[in-house]
């Protein structure tokens, strides 16, 4: 177990020194990177992507993947939001946006998991299913006035602090996250579906219960998401966060996440969030087009990818490349071990 | 070694049943298919008077082939048990840039031209596709999710700042959607010399029959022998010389290109798919499905437009056809192979098959029993 | 250990491993040193590779004249042609007054994506903000907190809400666009200004969009177009061509009544115009509306004359008198306040109640001078 978590570490390790690059480079280039009125306006940027991100980890992680997290964000989101146009009580109204994504991630989670069917397609559909109610609910209207308290919480800071409150929401989610599949048997069982999904059922995990699982908590952090998003932009319209789908799946894939599932770690995924806010905080500063910023993020993802597989190719080739003689010293050697 | 053996004595066993299973699954699941459609048709046709008119079937079916013929390239990669998320932008750039260049050349070699380079074009940056998979091995989701943002970033570079404007591309180009061989649009004629011609790739090359291997069974492929590096190549190569096709017959379908051409198909496509019956999980589909798949969703959306239902159920009714395409499939294909994805029993005589034919198909899955 | 250091002890700790983990599991003893050392040059050599062709990407960042206001503008998406032209006016009218006009936006019609550009402009040190939004409400919490940084907000083409902006440059007034459209289409209907209409729009959310359709509901009421009745405004899901046709087919199956097409968007009026034609509608549904000359050309041949009329003014113009705006903005001379003016290239502009500078007059296209617009 230590040993895999070295493996581990090393990627964060990883991300972590790209993140001290693109600051010192980003700093250096153009002096406005590391202030706190970019830092702050970039983390809310991207508070609704991480927070889509923490719950997708869980599901890949069992190598599922749930597309219709943005579905679920705008259909809680726009429940929400009429909800507090309505005037109705503003927890209330809260609490049944999040029941709406936990139901939304059920449903998921049933299809997928009881049905047998495959969670790209399923999700896929079910994006397009919720992303319609909420089009049916709010048609083309937008709502825009929303109670302080959201409005606090998605772009307002912790008093006397600088770190805008949502960062902090954050936080505690990505606490939570990170104690849930790092240390309680659920996560034991999470990353021993997802390495093999037969041994880890004979093995007498309830691998039902848990993708169940894994797609509610994935719902259920894209209502929350919602919430951020209402706070933040102060805009619920339906169809809205749509864009956020691609960069949370890169988030959570850069992360360590492997897509087969059976790897990865949520501080993973927060780094690998924090890795690409700063990175298109950098080069939009820079000046670089909007297309050339997605670019770089592809790019970044492939390159981030790729290296290992390149790396062990590389391995492969050289212990090709061995002579005979001692391949037959090392097999012997290793027979013995 | 003896695990060795019994693996490869279960592969050579399986995947040539597992194929015959196949063939006849997809009959069965693509006639069913078109009798569903059929009906459907029929059904509109008497109930609703606006669908009977030449000119709403025409529309129907010449905006169809544009997707359809996309989503044959996808299922091809689905059949394969990968999935190709950047059609959109390859089709949006191939439609640029083949209508810029088609107009330097004149006289009747121009729609020869034209085709050519947009099935080259296409092809090279399915290549790309097929790079990132198979050299680098990055799962095909992440690969493509990645070239979709390269490819769109490539689309915005090469648009430049205006559009692609209908004046600048050569008369065949311009006028490909309106006109009409033999009475049919010129489009359905394309998607159908495409369908016939993938259609016999899939079936009778050797190229098909690896590309079926792979799919259903990925391991027993390479046992077998099969060139996974080279075919994976090649096929992302054909989605992205079809999604290139696509793009060609763009330019005529809505008379002008800019840098979001395209952007919208991409879900739709794989949705195509899904609904006639190309499994995600791999090993079986047509391109038949992929049409077919095509027309039962662009009917759907035609009747509901048709029926005067709100524009905005439709996105949600299609968002449920695809749940409901899936689970039907899913369904039906179970009553034909044996029960091996029961949890609680463990069938001896198919658990060999039940470890290859696990959900994740990974090396480690085979290695690990 | 033979000889070879790492390589032997490489070869006796690690056999035949499979993945990653095992090679790990075997391997930390004795090499991890080097192992570090290995994965930070592979680390590095991960940043420069991604740096590289970002570096070629970028180019050269924003470069200027010495002592020019940096403004940063930004569009409602890059890509189509009336953009890149606000842009070109920006600049050059910029050169002369002393900015430098940044140009960037996102490449869908986002405002969520927008926030990035107005939040970046503001870390970058840029002075001012020229924006056309895609979405009021959703930008407007970045704006605000743009104008307490000191930073100045000029809107263009689509308006912000009034918290967020100083001033509004609009192509050309509302109250002229929305009456050129009713009599563009009402001079071609048959019998005249009369008869039921669609109006095929963008997003739900373009301000622009809102505030003219607003405007023609208003004018609906006028005697002169008593006769016309509007059937409904489509609302495409977004502003591409693939979405605008498919919002027309459903539109137009549910509007069977509807003898006339007013779309003040250029993407959808050259996707509706197209449409017409592949489907041999044009003799019986009048199309006018915001186009573009370049885009609207093919259809005002003699072969193919779907389109009749059409409206636009000249975007370049719109950039020239948004940068003059920002320019007196900055100077501090320009408040908003109805009947302030400036000047633009030698013309005075004013400013109309609800802070709005309109930047000139619109031109009515037809066959005889579609070909000729310098745009």
């Amino acid at each position: 177990m230590s040993n895999v978590r070295r493996y581990v570490v090393n990627w964060e390790a990883g991300l972590i020194v790209l993140i001290v690059v693109v600051l010192v480079g980003g700093q250096a280039v153009d002096h406005d990177l590391i202030s706190s009125f970019n830092l702050q306006t970039t983390a809310l940027n991207n508070v609704v992507l991480l927070c889509l991100a923490f719950g997708l980890a869980p599901v890949i992680m069992t190598s599922d993947i749930d597309l219709s997290v943005v579905g679920t964000l705008a259909l809680s989101g726009v429940v929400m939001g009429d909800l507090f146009a309505h005037g109705m009580n503003t927890w209330l109204a809260v609490a049944i946006g999040l029941v709406i994504a936990l139901v939304c991630g059920l449903i998921n989670g049933v299809l997928v998991v009881l049905f047998d069917l495959p969670a790209l397609a399923v999700t896929l559909g079910t994006m397009g299913a919720y992303t319609g109610v909420s089009f049916l609910i709010l048609k083309g209207l937008a709502i825009t006035t929303f109670p302080n308290v959201i409005v606090s919480i998605g772009s307002s800071n912790i008093t006397g602090t600088q770190i805008p409150f949502a960062v902090g929401v954050l936080a505690v989610i990505g606490v939570v996250m990170t104690y849930l599949l790092h240390f309680t048997a659920f996560g034991r069982s999470v990353f021993a579906i997802g390495g093999n999904r037969k041994a880890a059922l004979y093995s007498g995990i309830s691998v039902n219960r848990i993708r169940i699982t894994t797609f509610v908590i994935s719902g259920f952090l894209a209502g929350v998401a919602g919430l951020l998003f209402l706070g933040n932009y102060q805009t619920a319209q339906a169809g809205m966060g749509a864009s956020e789908l691609l960069p949370a799946v890169t988030a959570v894939i850069l992360g360590g996440v492997s897509a087969y599932g059976g790897t990865g770690t949520v501080p993973g995924v927060a780094l690998a969030a924090v890795l690409l806010a700063l990175l298109q905080s950098a080069l939009g500063l820079h000046g670089l087009s909007g297309e050339g910023q997605t670019m770089a993020i592809g790019i970044l993802l492939i390159v981030a990818i790729g290296t290992p597989s390149l790396a062990r190719l590389f391995q492969d080739w050289k212990r090709r490349r061995q002579p005979i003689v001692s391949k037959i010293a090392t097999s012997g050697a290793s027979a013995n071990e | 070694m003896t695990t060795v053996a019994n693996l490869i004595a279960v592969s050579t066993a399986s995947p040539s049943a597992a194929r015959k299973l196949g063939h006849r699954l997809i009959r069965r699941s693509d006639v069913s298919l078109l009798l569903l459609i059929l009906v459907v048709t029929g059904v509109a046709a008497i109930f609703l008077s606006d669908f009977r008119t030449l000119s709403n079937i025409n529309n129907l079916l010449n905006t169809t082939a544009l997707i359809a013929i996309v989503a044959i390239g996808e299922a091809i990669v689905i059949i394969a048990r990968q999935i190709d998320l950047s059609v959109g932008a390859i089709l949006g750039i191939c439609a640029y840039l083949v209508g810029e260049w088609s107009h330097r050349i004149h006289g009747p070699l121009g729609p020869v031209f034209g085709v050519c380079v947009a099935l080259a074009l296409g092809a090279v940056f399915g290549l790309g596709n097929g790079f990132l998979v198979s050299i680098f091995k990055i799962p095909a989701i992440i690969a493509t999710l990645a070239t979709l943002s390269i490819y769109t970033g490539i689309q915005v570079i090469v648009n430049n700042g205006t559009q692609l404007y209908l004046t600048q591309v050569p008369p065949w180009m311009a006028g490909l959607r309106g006109n009409a061989w033999f009475g049919i649009g010129t489009f359905i004629w394309i998607a159908f010399i495409c369908l016939l011609v993938i259609g016999f790739i899939l079936r009778r090359t050797r190229f098909g029959r690896d590309v079926y291997s792979i799919g259903s069974n990925p391991d027993a492929a390479i046992y077998l022998g099969v060139p996974i590096r080279r075919r994976t190549f090649q096929l992302f190569a054909l989605c992205g010389a079809l999604a290139g096709l696509g793009g060609l017959l763009y330019v005529s379908q809505y008379g002008n290109v800019d840098a979001t051409a395209g952007s919208t198909l991409n879900l739709t496509v794989i949705a195509a798919a899904v609904v006639g019956g190309v499994s995600l999980f791999g090993g079986s589909g047509t391109a038949l499905s992929a049409v077919l798949g095509a027309l039962l969703l662009g009917e759907i959306q035609n009747i509901l437009e048709l029926t005067r239902i709100s524009t905005f159920a439709v996105q949600t009714l299609q968002g449920t056809a695809i749940v409901v395409a899936v689970a039907v499939y899913a369904v039906a294909s179970r009553r034909q192979r044996r029960p091996v994805r029961r949890e609680a029993r463990i069938d001896v005589s198919s658990e060999g098959y039940a470890a290859f034919s696990s959900l994740d198909g990974t090396a480690e899955g085979a290695v690990n029993v | 250990m033979s000889k070879g250091g790492e390589g032997s002890l490489f070869k006796v700790f690690c056999s035949k491993a499979s993945s990653e983990i095992v090679l790990v599991q075997k391997c930390m003893g004795g090499i991890v040193k080097n192992r570090i050392i290995r994965k930070s040059v592979m680390v590095l050599a991960m940043a420069g590779i991604t740096m590289l062709p970002i570096a070629v990407v970028a180019g050269s960042g924003p470069a200027g004249a010495a002592g020019s206001t940096k403004v940063f503008m930004i569009p409602k998406f890059t890509g189509i042609a009336p953009f890149t032209q606000a842009a070109a006016g920006c600049k050059t009218e910029g050169a002369t007054l002393g900015l430098n006009c940044l140009y960037g936006g996102p490449t869908t019609g986002s405002a969520t994506l927008q926030v990035n550009f107005i939040n970046n402009a503001v870390s970058a040190g840029d002075k001012g903000i020229l924006i056309s939004n895609d979405d009021a409400a959703t930008t407007n919490p970045a704006l605000v907190r743009a104008e307490h940084h000191g930073v100045k907000v000029v809107t263009f083409d689509s308006d912000a809400l009034k918290t967020g902006r100083t001033v509004y440059v609009e192509g050309t007034s509302t109250a002229s666009i929305a009456t050129t459209e009713l009599n563009m289409l009402g001079s071609q209907m048959k019998p005249a200004y009369s008869g039921s209409f669609i109006i095929l729009s963008a997003q739900a959310t373009d301000t622009n969009q809102v505030q003219w359709n607003a405007q023609l509901k208003k004018d609906l009421s006028m005697a002169k177009y008593s006769k016309m009745k509007l059937a409904a405004i489509i609302n495409p899901p977004s502003d591409t061509a693939a979405d605008a046709t498919t919002s027309l087919q459903a539109a137009l199956a549910s509007y069977p009544a509807a003898k006339g097409i007013i779309s003040p968007t250029t993407v959808a009026i050259a996707a509706a115009a197209q449409y017409l034609t592949t489907n041999n509608l044009c003799s019986k549904i009048v199309l006018t509306g915001l186009g573009d000359p370049n885009q609207m050309a093919p259809f005002m041949t003699k072969k193919n004359n779907c389109v009749h009329s059409f409206a636009l003014w000249n975007f370049t113009q719109e950039g020239k008198v948004a940068a003059c705006a920002m320019k007196a903005v900055l100077a501090g001379t320009l408040t908003g306040k109805t009947g302030q003016s400036f000047t633009c290239a030698g013309v005075k502009e004013v400013v109309l109640p609800q802070q709005t500078v309109a930047a000139g007059a619109a031109t009515v296209f037809t066959s005889a001078n579609v070909k000729s617009a310098g745009f």
